[in-house]
C-alpha cells in the first residue's frame, strides 16, 4: 500500500475521536509512520514500566525483589509483537489486504489511549485510599477496554474486513499466540536436551 | 623466639571466644521465626524457652502411662490426666504435687475410668472428665466422688447409629456443657445442665470450603446412579480436634486438618460463628506452618490437636505433625512459635495436649508421659506486656514497647503496625504511614492515608481554590481567545485611526 509511511500526528489523536473513520482516512491517504509507531511502542512499555513502578502502595502488589525488565518486556511488547505476527499469518491466509508494517502501525497507533491514559492513573493510584478502589478498577478497565477497541478496529481497517471476519482472525491470532508460545517451550527444552545430552557424551568420553 | 611466644598468645586469643560460647546462656533447641508479609518464614528471637521437663518420678508416683490433656484450673492447680493408670494428678503453682486423684466412688461403691481423655475444672473445684471409651461424661469432686453421670444423649437431632465418643469438654459460664465427641462432624454436642441435661443440638460444625475439586464432585454426582454415588467418598465438613474457653465466654477451637491451614484455629460464638479476626478484614490468613509437599507430593500440613486461650486475646494451639506451639495475637497475628519432635528439652516424642499456666505454656508429652513447661524470655514478655495496651486499645502507650520489641526483632509486622496506630493515635499521621507501609496492612495504612489526605487538603484548601481558580481563568481566556484578540485589535485600530 503506497504512502502509509508519513508522519501526522494530528491523524494520530483524531482515532481517539472517531476510530473507525480515522484508521480509514489513515489507511487511504497513507497517514501512518513507522518511525511513530516504534516511539509509541517505546512510550507503550515506558507506561508498563512505570505503572508498576510509581503505582501507589495501596493498589501496588508488585515486589521490589522480582522485578525483572526482561520478563515484563516479554509480557507486554513481547506478546504484543507475537500478535503482530501471528495476527499476519492467519490474515495473510484469510485475504487480508494489510502488510505487515500497515499491522505494526495501526497497533501501534491503537496504543495510544493506553498511553494517554496510564500517567494520570499512576499519579490518581498515589492519592486514592482503598475506598476509591472501584474508580481505580473502572479507569483501569476504560484503559485497557479502548485499547482492546482499538486494536479491533484498526485491525479491521488494516486488512479490510468486515466485523465478523475481524472477530474470527482475532480469536484465530490468539490461539496462534498459544501455538507459537507452545512451539518456542518445546524449541527450549528440546535444546536443553541436546545441550544435556553433548554434555554428557563429553563427559563419558572424557573418562572412557 | 619471641615471635613463637607472640604466635601462642594470638592463637589463645583466637580460640577463646570459642570456650566463651560454651559459657553462654542455653540455646533454646529449636527454631524461632516469624512470616513475613510473603508468607516466608524469617529469623525471630525466641520468645519461649524450655524451663523444665518433669515425669511421674519426679513427684514420685512411678511414670505417667499415655497422659491425654492437661489443663489449668481456674484455682490455680494444674491438672492431668494420666489416662493409663485411671487417676487425676494435681500440680499447685511450683510444679509440685498437690494431689493425686486415683479413687473414685460413685454412690459408696468404687467407680472405675476406662480411659480418660478430656478434663475441664470448674471455679469451684468440680472436674467434668470425657471417658470415651465407656462413652459418657462424668463430674467428681476433688475427693474423687462422682457427682454426675451423663451417658449418650437420646434425641431426634442424633443421627441413627450416632456413636457418643466424648473427648473433650467444656463448660461455659451460664451451665451449658459443650461435649466433643469423635468422628463428629456436626460440630459439640450442646448439654444444658440448668434443665436436666437437655440436648440442646449441636454447636459451632465448620463449614465444607468449597473448592473447584469438590464442585467438580458434586457435579459428577448428578450423572452417577445411586450404587456409584454410595461408594464415593462423602464430602463432610471437618471435624474439630479440641477447645477450650476462655473467661468471656469464647470458644476457642482447632481443627486437624485443612487442605490450604485457613480456618483451622477458630473463636466461636454462642451461635457458633467464627468471630476470630484476621489483620485485614475478608482476607484470611494461614494457620501454622504452611503446607509443605514431599518429594512424591504429599502434602505435610499443619495438624491441630489443642488450643488454650492465654490472656489479652492471645491463644497458642500445638502442632502435632511438627511438634511445634503457635502462639497468635487476637488479630491473628502470629507471635511466636516454639518447639519440635526431636529428643532435647523443649522437643518432644507425641505432644499431645497444651495449657497455659500462669506465665508458662506446659506441653504434655503422650508418648513419654512428662510435661514440659516453656517460660517466657525478655523478649516475650516485651511482645505480651505490649500486647496487654494494644489489646485495650491504649495505642500510643504501647508504643514506646513495641519500640523495645523492633529493636530486638526487626522482623515483627505486628511491632510496625503497634507502632503506626500509636503514632496515628497521636496525630503524626506521616510516620504512622511509614511505620504501616512497613506492617504491611494496607486496611490500616488506607484508613490513615485518608485522614493525612483529609488533613493535607485542609492545611492547603487556599492552595488548592487558588489553583482551581487559575485553571478556570486560563480556561476562559483559551476558550475566549479570538473574542480577546479582537478586543485588543480593536483599541489598536481605534488608536491607530486615531
Amino acid at each position: 500500500m503506497p504512502g502509509i509511511r508519513k508522519l501526522h500526528i494530528k491523524g494520530l489523536f483524531s482515532i481517539l475521536k472517531s476510530p473507525i473513520e480515522a484508521f480509514d482516512v489513515m489507511r487511504h491517504q497513507g497517514e501512518g509512520s513507522l518511525v511513530l509507531a516504534t516511539v509509541l511502542y517505546v512510550l507503550f512499555f515506558a507506561c508498563v514500566v512505570a505503572g508498576r513502578q510509581w503505582t501507589g502502595y495501596l493498589f501496588n502488589f508488585s515486589r521490589v525483589e522480582h522485578l525483572n525488565i526482561f520478563i515484563m518486556l516479554a509480557l507486554s511488547l513481547g506478546l504484543v509483537f507475537l500478535f503482530i505476527v501471528s495476527n499476519m499469518a492467519v490474515c495473510t491466509l484469510s485475504d487480508g489486504e494489510g502488510s505487515l508494517s500497515d499491522v505494526y502501525v495501526v497497533t501501534a497507533y491503537a496504543t495510544l489511549p493506553f498511553i494517554l491514559l496510564s500517567p494520570p492513573i499512576i499519579l490518581l493510584s498515589n492519592v486514592m485510599s482503598l475506598g476509591e478502589n472501584t474508580y481505580y478498577g473502572l479507569m483501569n478497565i476504560v484503559k485497557y477496554g479502548w485499547f482492546v477497541m482499538l486494536l479491533f478496529t484498526g485491525n479491521m481497517s488494516a486488512h479490510q474486513f468486515t466485523f465478523k471476519k475481524t472477530l474470527f482472525t482475532m480469536f484465530l491470532s490468539a490461539v496462534g499466540i498459544l501455538i507459537m508460545l507452545f512451539m518456542m517451550f518445546l524449541g527450549f527444552a528440546l535444546v536443553t536436551q541436546l545441550t544435556e545430552f553433548l554434555r554428557t557424551f563429553y563427559n563419558e568420553i572424557l573418562f572412557m | 623466639m619471641k615471635k613463637w611466644v607472640a604466635l601462642l598468645l594470638a592463637a589463645i586469643f583466637i580460640l577463646t571466644p570459642v570456650t566463651a560460647i560454651a559459657g553462654q546462656p542455653r540455646e533454646a533447641a529449636f527454631n524461632s521465626y516469624v512470616f513475613n508479609q510473603h508468607g516466608r518464614a524469617v529469623p525471630a528471637p525466641a520468645s519461649y524457652l524450655p524451663l523444665f521437663a518433669l515425669s511421674g518420678e519426679a513427684w514420685g508416683i512411678g511414670p505417667l502411662r499415655n497422659p491425654s490433656d492437661v489443663t489449668a484450673g481456674p484455682d490455680g492447680y494444674l491438672y492431668i490426666a494420666d489416662t493409663g493408670n485411671n487417676r487425676i494428678i494435681v500440680l499447685d503453682e511450683n510444679f509440685a504435687l498437690a494431689e493425686v486423684i486415683d479413687a473414685f466412688t460413685m454412690n459408696g461403691e468404687p467407680f472405675e475410668f476406662s480411659h480418660m481423655s478430656g478434663l475441664f475444672v470448674l471455679p469451684d473445684g468440680r472436674i467434668h472428665i470425657a471417658d470415651h471409651e465407656l462413652r459418657r461424661v462424668v463430674t467428681v469432686d476433688r475427693e474423687g466422688t462422682v457427682l454426675m453421670y451423663l451417658g449418650s444423649p437420646e434425641s431426634e437431632l442424633l443421627a441413627e447409629g450416632f456413636l457418643f465418643t466424648p473427648i473433650s469438654v467444656i463448660e461455659d459460664p451460664s451451665g451449658i456443657l459443650y461435649i466433643l465427641s469423635r468422628g463428629s462432624y456436626q460440630g459439640a454436642l450442646m448439654i444444658d445442665l440448668q434443665r436436666d441435661n437437655l440436648f440442646l443440638g449441636f454447636f459451632g460444625a465448620n463449614t465444607v470450603a468449597m473448592s473447584a475439586g469438590q464442585l467438580g464432585q458434586i457435579l459428577w454426582r448428578r450423572i452417577m446412579t445411586r450404587e456409584q454415588r454410595e461408594r464415593m467418598v462423602q464430602i463432610i465438613p471437618v471435624e474439630f480436634t479440641n477447645f477450650d474457653i476462655c473467661p468471656r465466654g469464647f470458644i476457642y477451637v482447632c481443627t486437624a486438618f485443612s487442605e490450604d491451614n485457613i480456618g483451622q484455629l477458630r473463636r466461636l460464638n454462642s451461635n457458633g460463628d467464627n468471630i476470630l479476626r484476621t489483620p485485614q478484614v475478608n482476607i484470611p490468613v494461614n494457620y501454622g506452618d504452611p503446607v509443605f509437599y514431599t518429594s512424591r507430593y504429599v502434602p505435610v500440613t499443619t495438624s491441630f490437636v489443642d488450643i488454650t486461650y492465654m490472656q489479652n486475646g492471645v491463644f497458642a494451639a500445638l502442632d502435632r505433625q511438627r511438634g511445634r506451639v503457635f502462639v497468635y495475637t487476637a488479630d491473628s497475628h502470629m507471635v511466636a512459635v516454639f518447639g519440635q519432635i526431636g529428643d532435647q528439652l523443649g522437643r518432644f516424642a507425641n505432644p499431645v495436649a497444651l495449657a497455659s499456666f500462669n506465665d508458662t505454656l506446659v506441653v504434655l508429652d503422650g508418648t513419654r508421659g512428662e510435661i514440659t513447661a516453656f517460660g517466657r524470655t525478655e523478649y516475650g514478655e516485651l511482645v505480651m506486656q505490649a500486647l496487654a495496651l494494644h489489646d485495650q486499645g491504649r495505642y500510643e502507650e504501647s508504643v514506646a514497647l513495641w519500640r523495645g520489641v523492633l529493636a530486638r526483632n526487626i522482623n515483627l509486622e505486628l511491632a510496625y503496625l503497634g507502632i503506626g496506630r500509636g503514632l496515628s493515635r497521636s496525630g503524626d499521621l506521616q510516620g504512622a504511614l511509614w511505620y504501616l507501609r512497613r506492617a504491611n496492612n494496607r486496611q490500616v495504612y488506607s484508613e490513615v492515608f485518608e485522614m493525612h489526605r483529609n488533613q493535607f487538603t485542609n492545611d492547603n484548601f487556599n492552595l488548592f481554590a487558588l489553583g482551581f481558580a487559575l485553571i478556570c481563568l486560563a480556561w476562559i481566556v483559551f476558550a475566549q481567545r479570538k473574542r480577546i484578540k479582537r478586543i485588543i485589535g480593536r483599541g489598536r485600530t481605534v488608536y491607530a485611526g486615531d
